[in-house]
């Protein structure tokens, strides 16, 4: 028997990045609601993270490899709504690629942004947020106390929002996996996913590893220029 | 069907319960609407209590900003003493920043402030417990302690807001 073909779908860095970002969003979503003072500085650190693997992101989203490129996944209502509708159909992975998505799928390239965008929300907001006790964002000084309450108060609201989507994100994963059988939680592990048959020509994406340190790096300093240089 | 209920049955009721008052309801009667009207003239002036509180809370806040670049900075650290006491002799007067009906304007004082009174006595001696409990340990000067007050102080100071201030 030969050995079904595994292609690579999800490049390293798109990897790490989600990892991480589950990693530090949980330990801020954590630590923000214990509110306990010494969690806080833990909160603050990991949001800092969430923030630099924000950016990162928006930038691999435009020069990174292919699925993780937005062009690639953010695609018209009509095909999400065809996408929809193919579904329940038992040989969709026959179907076009409209169909059989090999990134994200139309829903789901819809669902990355407003993730991506709730994230950016809240992590910003953060920078500008206090408790009025003991903790507050690097950038504070540069809004007033009336518009720092009204920001620290979008940073509970986007909260709930975030948490909201993360329990939709995992429903959507959940059904994949055991309602259509699309396996999408290991590729996300190690890349590769095993193709219907008539993708035996789609290539391996590429991984861009130079590019994806350069793009972190500078990532990381954009953030510590913002919380140490802006910091007063 | 409709006597129970009925105006005149009110004011037969209220005539012959007229005549059964004794002279210790009326005295009592006088002695509560002149205790009323007293409050009322201590909270005369809502918006200048509100504002009075968020002064003495702002300062509350300074002094805590002053520690936190204390501990966090580690600077000025013979200063800590310093704001120790002020926040403990803060800390005495949050009882009496909140005469009733003094939650107007920009205020963000809940009316659960006066609708429990029990449980917001408890929450500012909470408060002036933890900054005793702090001053002491800046006094003794020893890191440990004095990290575990300041989250003892810290404590008291969400534990409040949680339940008697406005949400941001
Ligand atoms: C017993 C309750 C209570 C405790 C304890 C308490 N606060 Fe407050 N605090 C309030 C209330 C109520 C307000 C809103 C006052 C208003 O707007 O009328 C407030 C408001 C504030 C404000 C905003 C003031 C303004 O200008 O609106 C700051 C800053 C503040 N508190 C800091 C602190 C700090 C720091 C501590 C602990 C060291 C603390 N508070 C402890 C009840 C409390
Ligand atoms: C992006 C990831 C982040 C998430 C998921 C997150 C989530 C939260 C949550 C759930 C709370 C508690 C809200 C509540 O009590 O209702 C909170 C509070 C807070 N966060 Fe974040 N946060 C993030 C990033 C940041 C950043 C980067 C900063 C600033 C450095 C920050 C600063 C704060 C502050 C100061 C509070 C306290 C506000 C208060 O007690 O009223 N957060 N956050």
């Amino acid at each position: 028997m030969v050995k079904p073909k595994m292609t690579v779908i999800w490049d390293l860095a798109t990897r790490l990045f989600h990892w991480s970002l589950v990693i530090l969003v949980s330990t801020c979503l954590y630590t923000g609601l214990s509110g306990g003072l010494d969690e806080m500085d833990l909160h603050m650190v990991s949001g800092y993270g969430v923030l630099a693997l924000l950016i990162f992101r928006l930038m691999w989203g435009f020069i990174g490899s292919k699925h993780a490129r937005f062009l690639s996944f953010i695609v018209s209502p009509h095909r999400v709504w065809q996408y929809l509708r193919s579904l329940g159909n038992p040989s969709r992975h026959k179907q076009p690629e409209a169909e059989y998505p090999l990134g994200h799928n139309p829903l789901g390239g819809y669902a990355i942004v407003a993730m991506i965008f709730l994230l950016l929300s809240q992590a910003v907001t953060g920078l500008f947020a206090s408790d009025d006790i003991f903790i507050e964002g690097p950038l504070i000084h540069l809004v007033s106390y009336e518009q720092s309450r009204t920001l620290t108060g979008l940073h509970h609201l986007s909260s709930k929002l975030l948490m909201g989507l993360i329990a939709l994100h995992l429903l959507a994963v959940a059904v994949h996996e055991i309602l259509l059988k699309d396996r999408i939680v290991w590729p996300m592990i190690t890349g590769r996913k095993q193709l219907p048959e008539k993708f035996a020509t789609v290539t391996d994406t590429q991984h861009k590893p130079l590019m994806a340190i350069v793009l972190f790096t500078t990532a990381s300093l954009s953030v510590y220029v913002i919380v140490d240089v802006l910091w007063w | 069907m409709t006597y129970p209920f009925s105006p005149e049955w009110k004011l037969i009721h209220f005539f012959g319960a007229m005549s059964r008052v004794t002279t210790m309801k009326v005295i009592r009667l006088m002695t509560s609407l002149l205790l009323g009207s007293a409050v009322l003239i201590a909270s005369a002036n809502p918006e200048g209590e509100a504002r009075y509180r968020q002064g003495v809370m702002t300062s509350v806040g300074g002094h805590m900003t002053a520690i936190s670049m204390i501990m966090r900075q580690g600077i000025h650290r013979d200063s800590l003493k310093f704001h120790a006491d002020a926040l403990a002799a803060l800390a005495k007067k949050s009882q009496s920043i909140y005469p009733e009906g003094s939650n107007v304007g920009r205020s963000e004082a809940l009316p659960a402030i006066w609708e429990k009174p029990d449980a917001f006595r408890k929450a500012t001696q909470r408060f002036i417990d933890a900054s005793e409990a702090f001053a002491e340990a800046a006094d003794s000067g020893d890191q440990g302690a004095v990290g575990q007050a300041l989250r003892g102080l810290g404590g008291s100071c969400k534990g409040c807001h949680d339940d008697f201030r406005a949400k941001s």
